[in-house]
């Protein structure tokens, strides 16, 4: 039987995770959403601005052939330069 | 014998990393070091003459309020951190393995998701008919303006930068043994008296890097102070960002920018020198 931390510290640890969580689940709640500005709780479900998302040329470039492009080349760029200067 | 043949591998290994910090952060570093040098021109981005007027600029009024606004808000950052942190990594190190990797990708999953789209959810949360306007309303109160104020810029930045103090705080409370806790207590030590003289000292180092972290990250911030602050009241790295995009002052914006450097570089050796010198306390007493 190990030591716990005291019950009395559960309030802190919850508030600490419901202040680190609220905005993203509030982003998640808004994009699913009808409603042209920011509105939460959202009035409804649809998938509106995923379609409208994938229907954008310029998001679809920036997404896939500029984001993801630039993300695997820094991964592989810091992979090989940290993992031999770890090593060296 | 071993160690001579086994140089040139070395060099092959670390070299890119050496060759890539020496080119992308020591030359920039020392390029601004030189613009701070110089005065402003607004044709040539700065004159061959040498100059320290740069940084006799910074103790005027506006730029001494300007890093004091920095600082304090880093100060709150800090604190803020610090009480929503320790219980959080105190819990953490002492809870069930399950719960504790549940509770670690919790803390660091939003680690993942860019700054810019956490802020945005806080715009959704804080703005003027946000969530806590809707509720202040629902209860009958009259609603708040919380975006675009300094405390917004705390909100966002205790919410970015939590996980950096929970970490080494978690990391130190954990080689603390449970047994040290329990003989605390058997030998007639409350809880709060046991906390005090058994975890928290012990912790101390991790809470003093997490601080550390916490403190000059968010002295150092731009993005969240930008999108949930507001012009009046700005943090140092939005007025450099400006001299360097809007007013292309570079000189200026350089010397802002090593002074930020060497006050967060001062505070390290500061807490560095602190903690050597209690650690000694503790061995002589």
């Amino acid at each position: 039987m190990s030591a716990r931390a005291p019950r009395p510290l559960l309030p802190f640890v919850v508030g600490a995770y419901v202040g680190l969580l609220a905005p993203l689940v509030v982003v998640v709640a808004v994009s699913f959403g009808p409603s042209v500005a920011f509105e939460f709780p959202p009035r409804g479900v649809t998938l509106h601005w995923f379609e409208a998302f994938f229907a954008s040329q310029a998001f679809v470039t920036a997404f896939f052939r500029v984001s993801l492009v630039v993300g695997v080349l820094a991964a592989v760029l810091a992979t090989v330069l940290g993992t031999s200067a770890a090593l060296g | 014998m071993d160690g001579v043949r086994s140089r040139p591998i070395w060099a092959f290994l670390t070299g890119p990393y050496a060759l890539f910090l020496l080119f992308l952060l020591l030359v920039p570093f020392a390029n601004v070091a030189m613009y701070s040098l110089h005065p402003y021109s607004p044709t040539k981005v700065f004159l061959p003459e040498l100059t320290l007027d740069n940084y006799r600029k910074i103790f005027d009024l506006y730029y001494v309020r300007l890093f004091g606004r920095t600082l304090r808000l880093g100060l709150i950052t800090t604190a803020v951190c610090v009480v929503l942190g320790y219980p959080l990594a105190y819990f953490l190190a002492r809870a069930r393995p399950r719960v504790q990797a549940l509770g670690l990708f919790l803390l660091i999953m939003p680690l993942m998701v860019s700054a810019v789209i956490r802020i945005f959810g806080w715009i959704v949360i804080l703005g003027r008919k946000g969530l806590v306007n809707q509720t202040l309303v629902a209860l009958g109160l009259e609603p708040i303006k919380l975006l675009y104020s300094e405390t917004a810029v705390v909100i966002g930045l205790v919410n970015i930068f939590v996980p950096f103090m929970v970490l080494p705080i978690m990391a130190s409370i954990e080689r603390v043994p449970p047994n040290l806790e329990e003989a605390a207590q058997n030998l007639g030590a409350n809880w709060y008296r046991m906390f005090r003289r058994v975890i928290l000292p012990l912790s101390l180092p991790g809470l003093i890097s997490g601080c550390l972290l916490v403190y000059s990250l968010s002295i150092s911030a731009f993005v969240t102070p930008a999108l949930m602050g507001n012009a009046r009241e700005r943090m140092a790295g939005q007025q450099i960002y400006d001299e360097v995009l809007v007013s292309f002052n570079w000189p200026s914006a350089s010397s802002l920018a090593l002074t930020l450097v060497l006050l967060t570089i001062a505070l390290m050796f500061g807490a560095l020198f602190a903690t050597r010198h209690a650690s000694r306390r503790d061995i002589a007493s």
